[in-house]
């Protein structure tokens, strides 16, 4: 009986957002929730940031596009955060101390947290650096993007525009 | 006069014209508002069997019978500052997490947090927790607690307590078993 309901529940559940096809979200996938150790020592957690726009971006030390890309991210970080932009820099470094350093010199001051062991970079399927992943209010995945040229941001301010005017 | 009479004919012709834009921006804005009714209505619907689906696979997955819950509590915490805790079941590791501030927070007001989820079958079984966080005078703590504890038929609800042991100065940590 039980698996009766499942499988009607699923029907329905499944049947919706297939009504609503070419909706963009419902299309948005929920973005995986995490806690990483932040460079300052505190934990933080996607989840806690829900009614904000986030930008997550991955990045390293041995990528020299990420070092072109974070100071156009700091920009629109600094633009937007009081429009409620929240930029969490997510470092994949297995030595923090590089990271560290390039911090500072690249002044950043959105929150950067360490996925050393790589678990949210697995979770949300990175295969290239730098990898940029742009979160709505409700917590889905809107936009994602997987190299980096100095128009794109541009096209990153376009789209943090439309979702913090959602 | 010839032109008096073209732009009262026109007006005329217009009038009927005007009203069913009128009429049409009117149906129009209904037809949106209905819309964006039927849309929320939709998005509440969702919620509601997302919910539903939520609970049904909790049942499925984790049914009574070999159903063990491990949850945090924390009393007062001026000796201890939690950071993480790392859950290990017969010697496997099963679950760590990170707190944030505002999950310490709630915590130190008397919220319970359900740490685990899992099933085990009957029989004896042994529990390690390891917390780490901030001790007296701010200093990097590690401790561990552990307990054995008999799974019978039915749910097990176990709890990981963080107290202050005043005349240690110290935190203490305990696992007690829900009766």
């Amino acid at each position: 009986m039980v698996v009766l309901r499942v499988c009607v529940v699923a029907a329905v559940a499944f049947a919706i957002p297939l009504g609503a096809a070419g909706s963009l979200e419902a299309s948005a996938e929920p973005a995986p929730d995490f806690a990483l150790k932040s460079l300052t020592g505190e934990n933080l957690r996607l989840s806690e940031y829900l009614g904000e726009v986030v930008v997550l971006s991955f990045w390293s030390t041995d990528c020299g596009t990420c070092v072109l890309q974070m100071p156009a991210i700091q920009k629109l970080y600094e633009q937007h955060r009081d429009d409620g932009l929240q930029v969490l820099g997510i470092n994949i470094d297995r030595n923090p101390r590089k990271a560290r350093e390039m911090v500072e010199k690249l002044e950043l001051a959105y929150p950067v947290l360490f996925d050393a062991e790589r678990s949210v970079s697995r979770e949300y399927k990175l295969n290239a650096l730098p990898f940029v992943v742009v979160i709505d209010r409700d917590g889905a995945i809107r936009y994602t993007h997987s190299s980096y040229r100095s128009t794109d941001r541009y096209l990153y301010r376009g789209q943090i525009d439309e979702l913090l005017a959602e | 006069m010839n032109n008096l009479l073209r732009v009262l004919v026109l007006m005329v012709a217009i009038s009927p014209l005007q009203a069913t834009l009128a009429d049409a921006e009117t149906a129009g804005a209904a037809s949106r508002t209905s819309l964006d009714k039927q849309t929320q209505d939709l998005k509440s619907a969702v919620l509601d069997l997302n919910r539903e689906l939520f609970l049904l696979e909790e049942e499925l997955l984790f049914p009574s019978n070999t159903q063990v819950a491990v949850f945090v509590s924390m009393d007062v915490g001026e000796y201890f500052a939690l950071d993480s805790v790392q859950l290990t079941i017969d010697g496997k590791d099963v679950d760590s997490y990170l707190y944030t501030e505002r999950e310490v927070q709630a915590l130190l007001r008397g919220g319970v947090h359900r740490l685990y989820l899992g099933n085990l079958k009957v029989g004896e079984h042994e529990l390690v927790a390891i917390f780490t966080g901030r001790g007296p005078n701010g200093r990097n703590y590690r401790r561990g607690a552990d307990m054995r504890f008999e799974k019978t038929i039915g749910a097990k609800f176990l709890e990981l307590k963080i107290s202050d042991r005043e005349s240690k100065s110290q935190p203490d940590f305990i696992v007690t078993e829900w009766e």
